[in-house]
């Protein structure tokens, strides 16, 4: 009998421990638990590239710079926010160090490094979650949410704390800083408005649904989509809804806006063009893969310099090009390996996209054609 | 691989957290019961399957006395007698099997609606069906992530420390539970290897159950406790309602160490 029990505690026990190690990374390798992000200025690419920050050159894809110098030796952390870049020349990351074991604090750094050389000027790690997007910038602030709910104020030159803000979730979007004012959104359905100085809030706008994305601005207008498969336009005075668009999908990604034209994206891959005045809607397309199959859409849309293009990464890793002027006719679709999950970004003739979990972590596109200016890391070397 | 319980198992989540006043906590409970409801045929076969062993117990020590010297002999006359019995000395395994996948899924399901990563929650994006039945339920996702000052989506943190409280739960438990439905106690000779394994047993998977609980978001340790507090109200229901006969009392006595 207690043969029996015992065999029978084994299996439990054995198939217990596969259990722990199939899914608690035991496995080996950094696992990717968001996605990684890119910022492009003056002609240099600024990319959180998992295991390091990293500045490129965004013509070339040469490497100038990357902080740490070698991970391996001194490992800070996983890079995944977009980077914000200031005038007073430093570059701001975000990093979760996870130390293991029982009982060790998870660290999540805010990082301000020299946009010249890299080398650190500050750290601050004062939050206790994940740092998902990027921060904003805005009067000597820089301004980000974290994954404990709050929102960071830090002093962009010392990174000394100047306020938190306290919401009922996870704070995973990017803020927006316009003038004097933070618009924010959280995932406990509320977007807010805070003085970007004191940090209280001047207005909240509730939903049914969470906020992933960072709001659009056009004529004192904020348009944001929620997870209530719901496209907003508020006022962003006095954060009164100035109309509303119900689709079939969350809406994730950040919308974008040209010539009076705002364009969303939700998770199954519909692109919708709406007139930003009365949120009528002038078009919409679903995106599909080379087999017809729908695809899934985490990342905003991101337009090029004269809203012609607007450009979409896919789950799949796939990077599409549609033309705005024919109601998002696909003009091309290149696909990579990995996954595509943050905001493309547009630089002259060239359109970028971050992956994770492919052989390219980087890969820089000509707008015009879709061809692949180069990769990182290149083809040889991946 | 287990998509076709995962996403079933968080719909329904949603469904509870909506109808139990959007208390994850309670929400969580509340799944555990009603999947506790769904395996009650599988664990009530596994702890049948138990009790006949039990009942054989004492034929089963006179073929090892019988045939102590002779293994093969021993073995083969233990399979005849449990083949009379309309016994499968394995049965107890297959419900194991079914319930352990059902338990990863359940775990799926809870990190999907309380999601710890952007990519958790993202894998659940497009899977949720409930919102197309009840447009009420759209955008509940992600759930209330906090209790008692606790992220339901975190492992336990120094910076909530009592959060710890939840695995030691979890040990206790799961260790009463194990305490509760293992024979052990009752039966055999104490001095077997084979009972010094199951008593070894008694301690480990409890032990496993904490260490999961350390390492997994606080979430899971809540199924767990509700898990262990269900199984310990089962066996007492059964035991109450086998004609007032207390389950022990039937059980064969320790045989006298030689």
């Amino acid at each position: 009998m207690n043969q029996v029990l015992t065999k029978r505690s084994l299996v439990a026990l054995a198939m217990l421990t596969s259990l722990l190690l199939a899914t608690s990374g035991c496995a080996g390798g950094a696992r990717a638990s968001s996605w990684t992000g890119l910022t492009v200025v003056d002609d240099t690419l600024y990319v959180a590239d998992l295991q390091q920050a990293r500045a490129m050159n965004a013509t070339s894809g040469e490497t100038l710079w990357t902080f740490p110098r070698n991970p391996e030796e001194n490992n800070q952390g996983l890079f995944y926010a977009s980077p914000a870049v200031s005038d007073a020349e430093q570059v701001f990351f975000a990093s979760q160090l996870t130390t293991g074991g029982f009982f060790s604090q998870r660290q999540s750094i805010v990082w301000a490094l020299d946009v010249e050389t890299g080398e650190e000027r500050w750290r601050f790690a004062g939050a206790t979650g994940m740092y998902v997007e990027g921060g904003a910038l805005g009067d000597g602030l820089f301004v980000i949410g974290n994954g404990d709910g709050n929102v960071y104020a830090l002093d962009r030159e010392t990174g000394a704390l100047q306020w938190t803000f306290e919401t009922g979730h996870r704070v995973w979007s990017t803020p927006l800083i316009v003038s004097d004012t933070v618009y924010v959104g959280s995932m406990d359905r509320n977007l807010y408005a805070l003085d970007l100085q004191s940090g209280e809030a001047k207005w909240t706008f509730k939903t049914d649904g969470a906020f992933g994305g960072k709001p659009a601005l056009s004529d004192n207008t904020l348009y944001v989509g929620a997870f209530d498969d719901t496209v907003y336009a508020i006022d962003a005075e006095t954060g009164e809804e100035r109309w509303r668009f119900r689709g079939d999908e969350w809406f994730w990604g950040s919308p974008a806006i040209s010539d009076g034209v705002l364009y969303a994206v939700d998770v199954k891959g519909t692109v919708y063009a709406f007139d930003a005045r009365t949120g009528n809607l002038n078009w919409q397309k679903t995106l599909v893969t080379d087999q017809n199959q729908p695809v899934s859409v985490r990342a905003g849309v991101m337009r090029n310099d004269d809203g012609s293009r607007l450009f979409v990464s896919s789950e799949s890793g796939t990077l599409y090009a549609l033309d705005t002027t024919a109601e998002g006719f696909v003009d091309w679709s290149s696909p990579a390996g990995g996954q595509g999950l943050s905001d493309p970004a547009v630089n002259g003739s060239l359109v970028y996209q971050t992956l994770i979990g492919g052989t390219s972590r980087v890969r820089a596109l000509e707008i015009d054609r879709g061809r692949e200016a180069w990769s990182f890391p290149p083809p040889e070397e991946g | 691989m287990l998509d076709f319980i995962i996403y079933p198992l968080a719909n329904v989540l949603l469904l509870l957290y909506n109808y139990l006043g959007n208390q994850t906590v309670l929400a969580i409970a509340a799944l555990t019961v009603l999947t506790r409801l769904l395996i009650l045929p599988l664990t009530l076969s596994q702890q049948r399957s138990a009790r006949k062993m039990q009942e054989l117990q004492p034929e089963i020590e006179k073929l090892r006395d019988k045939y102590g010297d002779d293994q093969e002999k021993l073995a083969q006359k233990q399979m005849e007698l449990w083949r009379e019995a309309g016994v499968n000395p394995a049965g107890g395994c297959l419900p194991l099997v079914i319930q352990l996948p059902i338990m990863i899924a359940l775990y799926r399901a809870i990190i999907f609606c309380v999601p710890s990563t952007p990519l958790q929650l993202f894998q659940f994006a497009g899977h949720i069906r409930v919102d197309q039945w009840l447009p009420s339920l759209v955008g509940l996702v992600p759930l209330q992530n906090t209790f008692l000052g606790m992220d339901l989506g975190q492992p336990p943190s120094p910076a909530q420390w009592w959060s710890y409280s939840l695995p030691i739960l979890v040990f206790a438990t799961s260790w009463l539970q194990q305490k509760l439905l293992s024979p052990s106690s009752a039966t055999g000779d104490g001095g077997s290897q084979a009972e010094m394994m199951s008593q070894q047993m008694q301690i480990m998977m409890p032990l496993m159950f904490g260490f999961i609980s350390l390492q997994y978001a606080t979430g899971l340790s809540i199924y767990f406790i509700i898990s262990n507090l269900f199984g310990m109200a089962q066996y007492y229901f059964i035991r109450t309602n086998r004609n007032g006969v207390d389950e022990k009392e039937v059980m064969p006595k320790r045989r006298p160490k030689k």
